[in-house]
């Protein structure tokens, strides 16, 4: 019998440890640079724009209507004298206007304002008709811009209606007076005009003039009248005749002079 | 300040101060925190020293001192036997010393601060959101005026939001540290930078901790 033989044993084969599974730690991919850079864009362009926005439009606002009243719901400004106006700071979007002046039919519109762009705006008003009256002197005559608009009536009263407000050159003229002249807006609230007239330095002089000249001639005539009388009296009749013709070429309705003259005429002819 | 009401700058000052001291406590076990300026690790069956960390404490105080030589150097030394962390400086020397039998525990960690993050992109966020609610108001004079508040908080949470991510970019360290027997913790941090020529950053710092376990588990076998 055999006996079986011892078969070596083999040392187990050595197996190497499995590797410890480990996390890969974040970090260097520059996720959170991405977020971040994002988020700063967002920020930026966002800080702009909304200071850009925050800011307001402005709405340059023209009319033909120098110094309207213009309101943009609730601000309100003036208009220069070329009739424009400027809004500035306005919010973007629809707005509410009023333009309102004393010449003209009020003006309520809505304007869009627009960011990023201009935004101007022009208007025409209508204008509101006046009926225009003048004081003046009776029977001068009334120009608008040197247009005649009539000849004012007894009471010295000229009505002209549909007259167009605006800027006038005023002139009221009436023959031996002052002219007068003014430059004037005309506007349903000024439609009233006193224009009184007063009597010219040339009217004033020749009047002067006249009366010196008829103090002159009274004088002469006294003297002319005197000499014939007294020559009359005299008996020295062509003399007196001579003078009395003088006295009448002066004062032609004097009834003594014609009188004496007649007087004196009977007599000669009674010597004849 | 920034735009922001002073109630919500006061806000945003605590909310900072309360970030900056939960970040402080995540690294109150960190080490020192220095500039690395040699690192030496040896792989293969050596004796003695196998790793080796230099560095100068980081800031711009330290800087400063080492402007007149006054610069503080730390090393982090572990050989077959022991763990050591010196400093040497303006503040004194001190010599820390862990027998490697005595190490109970290693840690590397890769910090980052999260939570400065988080504060970041809230303040981000917080900008964003104030915007998108004053776009959505729906009267004009409402939103130009809510727009005109929103840009300002926007350009706050701007400067506020980038100043953190800049704390949170420049928060980035590798942490190395063990524990010894009694509480003892010996660490050291630094950030990611080229000695030599080479990187030193999270995955040599890991190869480290590696070796250093590996060490740690000899001498427990051992002993």
């Amino acid at each position: 019998m055999s006996t079986p033989t011892m078969q070596p044993m083999e040392p187990p084969e050595q197996v190497p440890p499995l590797p410890r599974t480990r996390l890969k730690p974040l970090g260097g991919s520059g996720k959170s640079v991405r977020v971040m850079l994002v988020c700063l864009i967002l920020s930026v362009v966002g800080a702009i724009a909304s200071r850009s926005y925050a800011k307001g439009g402005a709405a340059y606002i023209s009319a033909n209507a120098p110094g309207a009243s213009v309101r943009v719901d609730d601000a309100g400004r003036q208009a220069n004298a070329s009739g424009a106006v400027q809004f500035v700071g306005l919010p973007f979007g629809q707005r509410r206007l009023q333009i309102q002046h004393p010449d003209f039919e009020p003006l309520t519109a809505t304007i869009h304002m627009a960011w990023l762009s201009s935004n101007q705006f022009s208007f025409h008003l209508t204008a509101v008709p006046l009926t225009l009256t003048v004081n003046t002197n009776p029977g001068a005559s009334v120009f608008l811009n040197g247009q005649a608009m009539g000849i004012a009536n007894n009471q010295g009263i000229l009505v002209k209606s549909g007259v167009t407000p605006g800027d006038y050159d005023i002139e009221v003229s009436l023959t031996g007076y002052n002219a007068f002249r003014q430059h004037r807006h005309l506007s349903p609230r000024f439609a009233q005009i006193y224009a009184q007239l007063y009597i010219s330095q040339e009217r004033i002089q020749a009047l002067q003039e006249e009366q010196r000249r008829a103090q002159q001639n009274a004088a002469q005539f006294q003297q002319l009248f005197a000499s014939a009388q007294r020559e009359f009296n005299s008996r020295q009749y062509q003399p007196a005749l001579a003078a009395i013709d003088e006295a009448l070429k002066l004062e032609p309705g004097n009834q003594p002079a014609q009188q004496l003259r007649s007087r004196i005429v009977q007599t000669i002819n009674i010597l004849r | 300040m920034f735009g922001l009401g002073v109630s919500l700058f006061q806000v945003a000052i605590l909310l900072i101060c309360l970030v900056a001291l939960s970040e402080w406590w995540r690294l109150r076990d960190a080490g020192p925190n220095v500039v690395v300026q040699d690192f030496r690790m040896e792989t293969g069956e050596t004796k003695g020293e196998f790793l080796y960390v230099l560095g100068r404490r980081s800031g711009i105080s330290e800087w400063f001192l080492g402007l007149f030589g006054l610069q503080a150097q730390i090393s982090f030394s572990v050989t077959d036997d022991e763990v050591t962390r010196e400093s040497a400086g303006p503040r004194g020397f001190e010599s820390l010393y862990a027998p490697l039998a005595e190490i109970g525990s290693s840690r590397c960690s890769y910090y980052r601060a999260f939570w400065v993050l988080a504060l970041s992109i809230f303040f981000y966020l917080y900008g964003l959101f104030n915007l998108l609610a004053a776009v959505v108001k729906s009267d004009d004079y409402a939103r130009q005026q809510a727009l005109s508040t929103g840009s300002d908080t926007v350009w706050g949470c701007l400067v506020l939001g980038t100043a953190c991510y800049v704390w949170y970019a420049f928060s980035k360290r590798v942490l190395i540290s063990v524990s010894a027997k009694g509480g003892v913790v010996l660490g050291i941090s630094f950030k990611r930078s080229i000695v030599e020529n080479v990187a030193v950053e999270l995955q040599k710092a890991m190869a480290a901790v590696d070796l250093m376990n590996a060490r740690i588990l000899a001498k427990h076998t051992q002993s």
